[in-house]
Parts: C-alpha cells; structure tokens; sequence
C-alpha cells in the first residue's frame, strides 16, 4: 500500500522505507495520541472512507491499519 | 409514594459545610407514565416506545425534571427535611436516565451564610458511574417551629448592586474573550475593559460595534503592564466588579520533548503568571469595596486522567490556574470576593484550528448535542455566573462539556 506508507511517513516524519507491518506507537515516538488522530483524518480524507472510535481504538500496529481499510474495500495494491 | 414518610428535622446548626446527604431510588418506566400524566408533557421520546428506538437515545428516556423533582425530596425529606424553606435549584441535565436504572439523588453543603440562615448545596443525580443532572440548591433553614415566610435573599454579601458595573476581560479579543465582551455590553450601562496584546484590529472593531467597551493594550508577560492597566481602569471608574480571565498563549501542539524553552515559557508568563497577577494586582481594588467576582478560565483538561497528546505546557499552566483559583478563594471569600472557574471542554475557535480533525469529530460525537462547544455558550455561563455568583461556591470549578441545543 504506497499511498498509506506515503501518509504514515508524512505524518510521523518517519522515512518510508523504515516502515513494516509491525511500525507501531511503541516504535516511533513521534506516533503519540496526536498523531494518530492525524493520521487517521488523513487517511479518511484519502481513501474517502470513515472510521469509528472503536476501530480507531483497536489499531496497534500498521497491519492493523491495513486491515481496517480492507474492511472498508479500500485494496491493496 | 408513601406519604407517611417522616422527614428528617436538621436544625440550621447541625449541618456543616462538606456533609452530604443521598437516597436511591429506581425510576420505573410507570414513573415516566405518572410524571407524564401530572405534567402533559407526552413527548415521545419519554412516552412512546417506537419513536424513542428512533432517537439518540435508541430507547425511552425519563424526563429530566423528573429526576430534576428529586432534589426536592433531598431537600424537604433529607437536608433539612421538616426546617426547609427551598428558595432555588439550578439543573443541568448530563446524561439520560432510562426506565429500570437505579439513581442517586446526593446533596453536598458547599455554603452556609449564617446571617440568613441559608445553605447552598451541590445537588447531584449519579446514575452509574456518570452524573446525569447536577445543580445548586439554594434553602433557607427556618427555626423548629418558625413559620415559613418570604425569604430576604437580597442581603447575600457577594450580590453586586445593580448599579454601573465594571468588567475586565483579560484576554478580550480572542474567540472566547470576545464572546463573553460582547454578552456583557449588552448591558448597556456596564462598562466592558477588555486587554488585548497584538490584536489592536479586533479590539478596535469590538470597541466600533459596542460603545461600552473598552479596549486596553496590555502585555500580559509583564507585571508593570498588568499594573498600569488595572491601575489606570480604577483611576477612572473608582473600582472594578468582575474580572474574567480568559487569555491564553496559541498552542503549541508538540511533544513535551520538542517544545522550544521559549515556547513553554510563553504558556506560562500568559496563561498562568498573566492570570495570577491579574488577580493579584484587581484584588485590593474589590476587598475595598468588598464585593467583587473572579472567573478564571481552566479548561476540562484538568480533569483528563490522559490529558490530551502535544498541549503540555498548556496543561501545565491550566494546573497553575486551577491551584490559583483554589488557593485564594477562601481568603478572597472573606473579604467579599468570589473566585471561581470554568472548565469547558473544546471550544470552536481559532484556538483549536490546528487539532487534529477526527479528534473533535469524537469530541462531537461524546457530546449529547452532537456539536462541539460554542464561545456563546462559554458567556451565557459566565453572566449567570456574574448575575447570581451566591450559586457558586468559593475555589468552585464549573465543568461546561457539552453545546447547548
């Protein structure tokens, strides 16, 4: 997905190629509350899609992201 | 309803500031249909199954002056029970409360004014873990025996006479400040200061559009400026009512470790030392008097087990502000000054342009009103508090979290 790895790395100011299923809060400091809301308003806005305070709540980790917008039918490409 | 029930017999003496008084009651969905029947009110939300699955709610919800009538039964059943002469009751209504729940109905004694014999209670309804209607009760306690008889409320000693008032707004010209400036100029006869630091063009079309206010440069990072305002405001009007803080340094939005020290200096010098010698520099102009109000703006970040992620030295000067409150309102009660705070949650300004937006989608969302916080409804709140501050009690921080309707 090159376009979720191009806005995490946008958004957490992390180099994309540093970025694995497993990148989570735990890895990267600059992902904090903050940051996650961002990335989730940017990722709404770019995909055209929408997410709950429940699906925000579960992700750990980028698989998780991906997950969620499988679910939304947003494909991997 | 058992109406034998004999209530309790407190004797003005007997109940001192902190005690608190609760029952438990369950609310059947039969009370709704009574309260419906006693009321007229059949809204369908309350009365009608199939359109409250419709609602927010997705089910029937009580009326909130329902549960808001038992503060009533707290007051002439519980504290005092027999000696009670109910004189007021605010309500805010939190969250509903549906058929089946089991409710607490708590009063605590915030204030006694033992020259009429008044106490003021923090009224409570608790449903679970959440507060669903919360207010202030105003009763006088009459003597065993004594016929009740018109209350003389005008004698309370924070009242301010309804002559030419004089407030300070420092932080005027911001989306909050402004607000509460222009609600207070609707009084004609007031006059309205208001401090602004760069924004001379706001202050000066606030000052075009209400021939009442007033603007007042002032840099609220130093004490001198503070001074001279205050100072030059007393040399001309000879006092000063209310003062309302409500400034506060743009947010920085970044991780504790990359704030610049210039940056967490600039939260503390305006939004907390700016505050402080506010209070400290209007203070003595009040006690002369001996009347005067206080409102402090904190904000329910304070109250955030996790306060929200890049707004620390924010928060760590809304701390400052909240210990300021607290700190000097008993001293300042005892000269006639009441000190309070307010703590709304967002507040849809320019202040919080910058959050992230799913974040104040969920802040929308928690809210019952479906929207966030105006600046409106951070004024309409302030001139109640301003017309009545007996409601309130010394060092209180009034929580404001959702929009009105």
């Amino acid at each position: 997905m090159k376009k979720l790895n191009d806005i995490l790395a946008r958004v957490l100011e992390i180099s994309n190629e540093s970025i694995t299923d497993e990148t989570s809060p735990a890895s990267v400091p600059s992902w904090d509350s903050f940051n996650g809301l961002m990335l989730v308003s940017e990722l709404e806005r770019e995909f055209n899609v929408h997410f709950t305070m429940e699906e925000v709540v579960a992700v750990k980790n980028v698989k998780d992201i991906k997950e969620a917008l499988q679910r939304h039918g947003v494909k991997d490409e | 309803m058992n109406s034998t029930a004999q209530p309790n017999c407190l004797r003005y003496e007997d109940i001192k500031g902190g005690d608190s008084y609760s029952f438990t009651r369950i609310i059947t969905a039969a009370d709704i249909m009574s309260f419906a029947q006693l009321t007229g009110d059949h809204n369908p939300l309350h009365v009608d199954n199939a359109a409250a699955h419709q609602s927010p709610f997705g089910k029937n919800i009580a009326h909130g002056m329902l549960a808001g009538s038992l503060f009533s039964t707290l007051v002439g059943m519980h504290c005092p029970g027999r000696n009670a002469l109910y004189l007021s009751q605010t309500l805010s209504f939190r969250s509903p409360i549906f058929p089946g729940d089991a409710i607490t109905i708590k009063g605590t004694v915030r204030e006694k004014n033992d020259s009429i014999r008044m106490i003021t209670l923090k009224t409570e309804i608790i449903n679970g873990d959440k507060v669903a209607v919360e207010g202030t009760a105003q009763v006088k306690v009459l003597d065993s025996g004594q016929e009740p008889q018109q209350a003389d409320t005008q004698k309370n000693v924070h009242q301010i006479p309804r002559q030419r008032r004089i407030v300070l707004i420092v932080g005027g010209t911001g989306g909050i400040g402004s607000a509460i400036a222009v609600k207070c100029a609707e009084h004609e006869q007031d006059a309205i200061y208001v401090s602004y630091a760069q924004h001379e063009k706001k202050a000066l079309e606030l000052q075009k559009k209400w021939q009442n206010i007033v603007p007042m440069q002032c840099d609220l990072r130093s004490r001198e400026s503070i001074k001279q305002m205050i100072e030059s405001i007393v040399q001309r009007e000879g006092k000063i009512d209310v003062l309302v803080n409500a400034a506060a340094a743009s947010l920085k939005l970044q991780q504790f470790s990359q704030l610049k020290d210039e940056d967490i200096e600039e939260d503390i010098d305006v939004s907390l030392k700016g505050m402080l010698y506010a209070c400290k520099y209007t203070m003595p102009h009040m006690t002369a008097g001996k009347s005067g109000i206080i409102i402090n703006l904190i904000s329910s970040i304070v109250f955030q087990d996790t306060p929200t992620a890049r707004m620390s030295s924010y928060t760590i000067a809304k701390y400052g502000v909240l210990g300021l409150t607290k700190a000097v309102a008993h001293e300042a009660k005892a000269v006639g000054v009441k000190v309070v705070g307010i703590a709304p949650s967002f507040v849809d300004t320019d202040f919080i342009k910058n959050l992230p937006p799913k974040l104040l989608e969920f802040e929308k969302e928690k809210s019952p009103s479906k929207r966030l916080l105006q600046s409106e409804d951070i004024a309409k709140v302030i001139i109640k508090i301003i017309e009545n501050p007996d409601a309130y009690a010394a060092g209180e921080v009034i929580k404001i979290e959702s929009a009105a309707r």
